[in-house]
């Protein structure tokens, strides 16, 4: 029984994932520099889910398979800038703030969803400890 | 004498069923996870197939090595080695989402609470059994 938790779990553990994801992905909308790559962009992180649980073992559940960066850029005429390139363009992450807004709502109500599955359980684990006490 | 009393019908029943409960719980929980996997297709065992291997196995009496229930091999529920195992069916594919992934909330906490709602009464009447039990046992109500 106590393994259906971990099951949830997963998913919480998930879908948080995906929400700092998205979080990074709103914050850094005009940021021409990735930390990461010194002179690239931030690029947009789209986080993948894949079925099962690796850190458990369980084979319910479900894990961030992979973070991919979506290279997609737009240019920004700013020729003062010392990021600009020779024609004066500056490459910013190509993010749209509505549908990371979109995508933090399935995340939430996903997180949701499974904080009541969770509940869920939870009630049934104290209906079978109730059976003897 | 004892075995008598702790092999009554009901009371295997009740074991049987509180056990398929938990199991068919998780596969739930893990549909309910897996809403935004990409090409996750739902799973479940239907209550209705582990019901009437229920009335198979109480119809014919069968009593494993343990005291309890014996299931019919080949159906979508077995309780070999004391380990719950099920054999899920995949429930229908969404033709509304391209990876075909139902994503039917509604229809998955339908189940999820039907689940916990039959497992708290069965749990309910397992607890009224040994309670009445052991009112016999202490001769007084």
């Amino acid at each position: 029984m106590f393994g259906v938790l971990d099951v949830s779990t997963s998913a919480l553990v998930a879908n948080r994932t995906r929400l700092d994801a998205i979080a990074a992905n709103i914050a850094n909308v005009d940021v021409p520099v990735d930390p990461r790559s010194k002179d690239a962009p931030f690029s947009e992180r789209v986080v993948e889910f894949a079925s099962g649980d690796p850190v458990s073992g369980a084979s319910g559940g479900v894990h961030v398979a992979q973070i991919t960066p979506r290279n997609a850029f737009r240019r920004a005429y700013e020729p003062w800038s010392d990021k600009a390139d020779p024609q004066g363009y500056v490459r910013y992450p190509d993010i749209d703030p509505v549908v990371q807004q979109a995508n933090a709502m399935l995340a939430m109500r996903s997180y949701d969803a499974n904080l009541a599955a969770i509940d869920a359980t939870k009630s049934m684990i104290d209906a079978s400890l109730r059976i003897l006490a | 004498m004892i075995n008598d009393l702790l092999s009554n019908p009901s009371l295997l029943a009740l074991e049987r069923s509180l056990q398929f409960m938990s199991a068919r719980q998780k596969l739930l929980a893990s549909n309910l996870a897996n809403a935004e996997t990409p090409g996750y297709r739902p799973v479940d065992v239907e209550p209705r197939a582990f019901q009437s291997a229920l009335r198979e196995a109480l119809d014919d009496g069968r009593v494993d090595g343990n005291g309890s229930l014996a299931f019919n091999d080949g159906g979508p529920v077995s309780f070999e080695g004391g380990e719950t195992q099920l054999e899920p069916t995949v429930l229908g594919e969404n033709v509304l989402f391209h990876d075909g992934n139902d994503r039917s909330m509604e229809r998955m906490f339908q189940r999820l609470t039907e689940n916990v709602y039959t497992f708290r009464m069965a749990s309910q009447l397992l607890r009224g059994q040994f309670e009445s039990l052991g009112a016999a046992i202490r001769e007084r109500p």
